[in-house]
Parts: structure tokens; C-alpha cells; sequence
């Protein structure tokens, strides 16, 4: 048994997973890898998208799979993309593929209780991501690489050298296919895969035993400060004591920050909302956000946790006799354009009953005691022409209807 | 139509509750009493709101008495209406109890929420006038003193005018605001009708119907309130630890019980509160509150059984009217009337017009009476000072 089966082997046997899902790309990697977990005898199924990117191509690779399949009798399983992938892609098309890859692969993992997804990246897939990431001037968390595991995605090839996949391959006498888009560098990943490692390997033969190095180091910091981190978290849950957090490093307290769903590009302003004055808020998500006191930021869940509130608008017949500020009457034919809703923004004005001209909405806000947080909560209701309606707190005179109107429109509002 | 010139009704708790009439649909206006044509403008308007004016001299034909001076300003004894409108307002939003939002109805209300919510207010450089000068207002208290000693009486609520002649009032609803705003009294009220304008900031109620439940909350006793939280607090431990406000206050509920043994289910009459201190933003008061279950429904009955209220005539009622009049320099009017209103299902709500500016745009005359409660240990001086405590803020409001 060679040092790269055994090695799958010992990692497999670690995992103790009931079912192994093997995404495979009829690339030398993926192909190798759903090779020798099949000769290994664990119980697998074969994973493949299909993304017609490169026409008659992409097809011959799933044809290519499908016999490949057959020929080990493994099951397959298939996910055939929508062929405009390329022009609904806003953003980088491969991380939309990525996106839709592993999307498929969550599906069908979820199938099968404590079953496991085995992505075939390598080495060299390791070396590469910290360059993508050098590029991208990510920190730690980013230039640490890939994990051999990581939540359900299991990456047994990764500790291991490309020409241990190549020659395990040669000695199978297993085929497998090209991806013409790999010859070309027309993507970043392949540039550094086939010029710039080709061009340092030439003056530095090291240079890979020096990134990894490198990547091992910045995981083993990472970790500790994980640990650290875990002993925090023990000790404060809901109020974290400034000095503490002022002392951390900028990636400790990314670590801390990342625990709460932010993100890295907000490091600065977090630093900054630290030494803000007391009572200062730093928003996180749509249940919680962070109130700066005096010796520590407090965790604070929002009062009402804001829901998308759904407008009914419907022709009413007659006028009620009671008039509150959660119903409006307003008159059909003064409306221009379309009635919508949006949230406060700085300058907004309304016409109250009994003011003459009109009156900043933050003044009403700030005479009903409206918290920052929940002022932003509030609808405020719009025609084309102006404000209509502050929900709750405030009806413009100008639309309302009367009892000489033939046409009334009442807007209500839920949630 | 505009708004400036249709009669409005506001009756203001200071709660943030307004009920607001304006125009009407049929009104009855009388300087007599007479109890069928009262009790059948009633019945016509039994489902509407029913807003009321009550002058003090109906005294006159419900107890039989005369007033030597004329009522300068001229009210009805007696003012019926049914508005064309009746809006609840309130925090909230505002409710049509009568009528609809239409855009003539909506324009007023636009208006006078203007009015209340614009601060700021006009000036007006009005000085009151006493109608009674110092050493006849001493003077008389020692001629009461010799009737309370005498045993005619052993209460009598004295009052005396302090009025303004060529007043100019270019925007009643301004100055009613503006005094509001100074007051925030739970029975304040508006009224512009006809000729007459009444701005009353009265903390009194005179009678509550709920139902067969009457309450009444005569008011006796009186501290202006302190400089600081310590004198504040002070000055209502001494208003409610002083034994001649108490007697004034107990002598008058002692009164209003008997009046209201006239129309209660026997045994009901019933002192639910003696001699509370209620804090005001010009005063502090003491208030008692009686009630009984009424065993008739009719308001004339009422009317007949407890007007005026005790605790602006003094007791026995019928001997202090006379003697008020003896002794008093001007016709009360509207003064130490009541203005109130009934509803759909038959309650009512009155006040005691106190703390209140009167005014006839006809001849300008602006007229505000204020009195207190003569008993046997009153200083004159003391009740001098009294009257003048509890005007202050109606006369600096309209003098500046």
C-alpha cells in the first residue's frame, strides 16, 4: 500500500463517518481520490456538477464519470446547472460555481446520517490558496490555508504532494481528463499553479516547504488563540470587559468579532466603536447589537425584532369615525405614483394635523423618546410625491381623505 | 364657514384628552328654569352630545332667590346646544363622537391643534382691576363674621371681581391655550358662543354620572405651591394638617351629602374620599370626593337637588346665597357656574367654573372672580391673600 492510501486510509478511519461523498471532476485528483476510497471499501457515492461551461466538454467529462462510476459500481449522482451560469454571474464565476457546488453537496450529504462530503484538494490546491489569499491582502485566518476538515468537508489529499496523486494514478492504470481551462491562465489559481510556482521554484526550490511552513505557523497562532478565546467566552457572555478586549491582538479580536458574525473589514470600526463614548452602538445583526458602557460592551438583544412589515393598501367605502395613527385614510386621487414604504432617512419631513409647513420627522422621533435603534424600525409610508404616514407616530395632513371623497384608499400595516 | 367663528366647546382634561364641540345643530338658550323645556331639548337630542352652560343665578329660580346686581356679562342662565361635531382628541389620534371627517371639520380640528401645539403665543398687556377695594373687602368679612357668629351661617364662600374694561382679545383660542399652558387644571375649558368667550382653568369638578353612580369633588382649601421640592413638600403637609382648611373642606361635604340624599337610593350617599391633597402646577388642593346612586335619571332633578355647588356658596346653602348677594359687589354670571357636557348613554360630566376669564365681545368687558370659604376662624387678611394666590397665574398670563 502506498504512503498516499495508507495516509486516506488512517484519515478515513479518523473520521469513522457511516457514508462518503466524493465529489469528482474528472481531474487527476478527484479521480484518484474516489479511486482509492472505493478500493479501500468504504461506503461512498460519487458527486458531480455539471456546468456546461465548456460545452460538448463539460458533457464528455460527465459521460466520461458516468462510466467511470459504472465501471467501480459506486452510485453517481449529478447536478446539472443552469446553462446561463456565465451571464447571471455577478461577481467571480468561480466562486458561483463554488457557491452552487457546495450547495449541492450540503443537500445530499444531509441524506445520509453523519456522512462526510471528500473534496480531493492537494498540496499544491493548499499552496495556491495562500497566494489567492496573499493577493487578496487577506490576514491570518486567511493565509492559514485550508483545514484538512472543516465542518462536513473532509480533505484527505491535502498534506499530500501532486506527484504521489500522479504516480498512484499511473500505477492503477486509471485514466482520467484534462481540464483544458487548467492549461490556460486565465484564472488566477492557474497562473500561480502554472507560471509564478514554476518561476520560484527556479531560484528557490523550497519555496513550497516554506509556504507550508509558513501556513502551519499562522494555524498553530490561530489556535491558541482559539483557546484563549474559549476561556474568554467561559468567563463573559454577555458584558466584555474593555480592557480585555483593548489588549487583545488585531487577530484575537477578529476571532472575537468573527464569533458574532462580523466581518474582517470591519476590525477598524470595531477598534474605533471600543474607545467610542459610552452608549455608543455598534450594530450587528437584526437580534442584537453592542452598547458601549463604561468599563465594558455590553451584548444587547433589540427590543423588537424588526420584521419586514407587509402593507396592505385596499379601497375602503366609507371613513370610520376613529382615526389613530396605525390605520390611514388617505384620498385616492391626490396619490401620485405608487404607495410604498421605507425607513427614515436624515431630512425626512411631514405636514402634521395642526403644524403649519412641516416638521422634521427626527423631532418626532425625538419627542415620542424613539431609541436610535428602533427609529430605524419604523416605516415611514410614501406616495411619489411626498411623505404620507410616520406608522404610528405621525399622519400628514396633506392626502388624508375625507368624507367628500369618493375614493378612499386604507392602508394598513402588519408585522 | 370659518373656524374662527363657530361656536367651539373644549373640554379639556389635561390628560392629554380633549373633547372638542363645534357648530351646532339646535341650541337652547334661557334665563329661566324651566324643566320641561329642558328635559324635551334632551330627549330631541338623546343621541347626541349635549354640551351644557349653567350661569350661578339660576339659583335664582331653583331656590327662589333675587340678585341685586345685573350680570355684566350677559350669559344665558342656562345654555343648551347639540354640536354639528363632537371629536375626542387624544394622544392617540381623534375620534368623530358626532359628525364625520369632512374637509371643513378636518380644517378646524387642523387649526386648533395648530393653536394648541404653536407656542408662540400672543402678548397681552391686560391688567385686572378689583371691583372691591381692600378695606371693603376686610370690611365685609367682619360683617360675615358677625352673621357666622350669629349662627345664620357657619360657611360662607365670599367672592369678589377683578375685571378689565376695552379688552381686545384678537385671538381667544390663543390666550385659552396660553393660560392652559400654565394650568394644565383637569376641568379646563373653552367656550366662544355667540358673544361670549370663556376660559376657565378650573381644577374642580362639580358632578360625574356614570351610569347610576354620582360622584361630586368639592374643592376647600388652598396652598400656592413652594419654591423648591422642600418648601413644596412643606406647604401640602401644612395644607393638610390645618384644621380650619379641614373644617372649611368637611363643613362643605357635610353639605353636599345632604344635597345628594335629595336624589340617592337611600343609604348610597357615601364619602369616598376626605380631604385629599391634589397638586396642581399653579396650587396645591384639598378635595373631597362624595358619591351615591342616583334614584333618578332626569337631569333637571339634578340640577334642582345640587345647584349651585356648596362649595361656592357656603352653608346652609339657601341663607349663604342670600347673604352673597348682600355682601358680594357683582353678579357672579358664568363665575361659579358650571359648564359640562352629557353623552349618548345619559352620563355627564360638570366643572365648577373657577380660575376663569369671562369675556362679552359686545361691550369688552373682561370679568374673573375668585373667592374662599368665611368661617368663624377665618383671617381676613389670610383670605385676602388667598384670592390673590389663586389668580396670580390667569394675571400674569395676560398681563404679559
Amino acid at each position: 500500500m502506498s504512503s498516499l492510501v495508507s495516509g486516506i486510509d488512517k484519515i478515513l478511519n479518523g473520521i469513522n463517518a457511516t457514508h462518503y461523498f466524493v465529489a469528482i471532476s474528472s481531474g487527476k485528483d478527484s479521480v484518484a481520490l474516489a479511486h482509492i476510497v472505493y478500493s479501500l471499501g468504504y461506503p461512498m457515492t460519487l458527486l458531480h456538477v455539471n456546468y456546461h461551461l465548456r460545452g460538448d466538454e463539460s458533457d464528455q467529462d460527465q459521460r466520461w464519470i458516468e462510466h467511470f462510476a459504472r465501471s467501480i459500481h459506486i452510485p453517481l449522482k449529478v447536478f446539472d446547472v443552469d446553462k446561463n451560469i456565465r451571464n447571471l454571474s455577478h461577481g467571480n464565476l468561480l466562486q458561483i460555481a463554488r457557491d452552487i457546488r457546495y450547495s449541492f453537496f450540503d443537500k445530499e450529504q444531509a441524506k445520509i446520517k453523519n456522512s462526510i462530503i471528500l473534496v480531493g484538494h492537494q498540496q499544491a490546491d493548499q499552496i495556491e490558496n495562500f497566494w489567492m489569499h496573499l493577493f487578496r491582502n487577506s490576514g491570518r485566518s486567511g493565509l492559514k490555508g485550508m483545514a484538512i476538515k472543516k465542518g462536513n468537508i473532509v480533505r484527505p489529499m491535502l498534506n499530500f504532494h501532486p506527484e504521489l496523486i500522479t504516480s498512484y494514478l499511473k500505477e492503477q492504470n486509471i485514466q482520467w481528463r484534462e481540464d483544458s481551462s487548467n492549461a490556460k491562465s486565465i484564472y488566477l489559481r492557474n497562473f500561480i499553479r502554472n507560471e509564478l510556482m514554476p518561476f520560484l521554484s527556479k531560484s528557490h526550490p523550497n519555496i513550497e516547504n516554506s509556504i507550508l511552513h509558513i501556513q502551519e505557523k499562522f494555524k498553530q497562532a490561530e489556535a491558541a488563540d482559539l483557546a484563549e478565546l474559549d476561556a474568554f467566552n467561559q468567563n463573559y457572555t454577555t458584558k466584555f470587559p474593555l480592557d480585555k478586549l483593548n489588549s487583545f491582538s488585531d487577530e484575537k479580536l477578529l476571532l472575537f468579532m468573527k464569533q458574532f458574525g462580523f466581518k474582517g473589514s470591519q476590525l477598524e470600526s470595531f477598534r474605533i466603536f471600543l474607545n467610542a463614548h459610552t452608549g455608543a452602538q455598534f450594530e450587528m445583526n437584526t437580534t442584537h447589537y453592542f452598547r458601549k458602557e463604561r468599563n465594558h460592551i455590553a451584548l444587547v438583544k433589540l427590543n423588537t425584532s424588526p420584521k419586514f412589515p407587509i402593507l396592505t393598501i385596499e379601497e375602503a367605502s366609507y371613513l370610520p369615525k376613529k382615526f389613530d395613527k396605525k390605520t390611514l385614510f388617505v384620498d385616492k386621487n391626490k396619490i401620485k405614483g405608487n404607495i410604498s414604504f421605507r425607513y427614515w432617512v436624515q431630512g425626512d419631513r411631514i405636514s402634521p394635523i395642526g403644524v403649519k409647513g412641516s416638521k422634521l420627522i427626527s423631532d418626532i422621533f425625538s419627542d415620542a423618546k424613539i431609541s436610535n435603534t428602533d427609529k430605524n424600525n419604523i416605516p415611514i409610508i410614501v406616495d411619489d410625491d411626498h411623505i404620507l404616514w410616520c406608522y404610528g407616530l405621525c399622519i400628514d395632513r396633506r392626502k388624508i381623505a375625507t368624507n367628500e371623497n369618493k375614493e378612499i384608499i386604507k392602508i394598513t400595516i402588519q408585522g | 364657514m370659518k373656524c374662527e367663528d363657530v361656536p367651539i366647546c373644549i373640554l379639556n382634561s389635561n390628560n392629554g384628552e380633549r373633547l372638542i364641540g363645534f357648530e351646532y345643530e339646535s341650541i337652547y338658550q334661557s334665563s329661566n328654569f324651566d324643566r320641561n323645556e329642558i328635559e324635551l331639548f334632551l330627549s330631541n337630542n338623546s343621541e347626541n352630545y349635549v354640551f351644557i352652560a349653567l350661569s350661578f343665578d339660576l339659583k335664582n329660580p331653583l331656590l327662589g332667590l333675587t340678585s341685586r346686581h345685573v350680570d355684566q356679562q350677559n350669559f344665558p342662565l342656562i345654555s343648551l346646544w347639540a354640536p354639528k361635531n363632537v371629536v375626542r382628541l387624544t394622544s392617540e389620534g381623534h375620534e368623530f363622537l358626532r359628525g364625520d371627517r369632512s374637509t371643513e371639520s378636518i380644517a378646524c380640528l387642523d387649526w386648533l391643534v395648530e393653536m394648541e401645539t404653536n407656542e408662540n403665543y400672543h402678548t397681552h398687556a391686560i391688567e385686572l382691576k378689583a371691583s372691591t377695594s381692600k378695606e371693603n373687602y376686610l370690611a365685609n368679612i367682619s360683617k360675615i363674621k358677625a352673621y357666622l357668629q350669629r349662627g345664620d351661617i357657619y360657611e360662607m364662600n365670599y367672592c369678589q371681581e377683578f375685571f378689565a374694561e376695552n379688552v381686545e382679545i384678537s385671538n381667544p383660542l390663543d390666550l385659552y391655550f396660553k393660560l392652559n399652558q400654565f394650568t394644565k387644571a383637569p376641568f379646563s375649558a373653552y367656550l366662544q358662543l355667540n358673544n361670549h368667550l370663556l376660559f376657565c382653568t378650573s381644577p374642580e369638578r362639580f358632578i360625574q354620572k356614570k351610569g347610576n353612580h354620582l360622584l361630586s369633588q368639592p374643592i376647600k382649601g388652598t396652598a400656592r405651591r413652594g419654591k423648591n421640592e422642600k418648601e413644596d413638600k412643606e406647604l401640602v403637609d401644612s395644607l393638610r394638617n390645618d384644621p380650619k382648611e379641614k373644617s372649611e373642606n368637611i363643613m362643605i361635604v357635610d353639605l353636599v351629602r345632604n344635597d345628594l340624599s335629595k336624589i340617592a337610593t337611600k343609604g348610597s350617599v357615601h364619602v369616598d374620599e376626605l380631604c385629599a391633597i391634589y397638586s396642581f402646577p399653579a396650587i396645591h388642593q384639598m378635595i373631597s370626593t362624595i358619591s351615591c346612586e342616583l334614584k333618578t335619571s332626569k337631569f333637571t332633578d339634578i340640577l334642582e337637588a345640587l345647584f349651585p355647588m356648596g362649595s361656592m356658596t357656603g352653608a346652609p346653602k339657601k341663607r349663604a346665597l342670600e347673604l352673597i348677594d348682600e355682601f358680594e359687589d357683582f353678579n357672579r354670571g358664568f363665575y361659579s357656574g358650571s359648564i359640562g357636557y352629557i353623552d349618548p348613554t345619559g352620563d355627564f360630566d360638570f366643572n365648577v367654573i373657577i380660575r376663569s376669564l369671562i369675556y362679552n365681545k359686545e361691550n369688552k368687558r373682561l370679568s374673573c372672580g375668585v373667592g374662599s370659604a368665611i368661617t368663624i376662624s377665618s383671617d381676613a387678611e389670610k383670605e385676602y391673600a388667598e384670592c390673590l394666590v389663586k389668580i396670580e397665574k390667569l394675571r400674569n398670563v395676560i398681563s404679559s
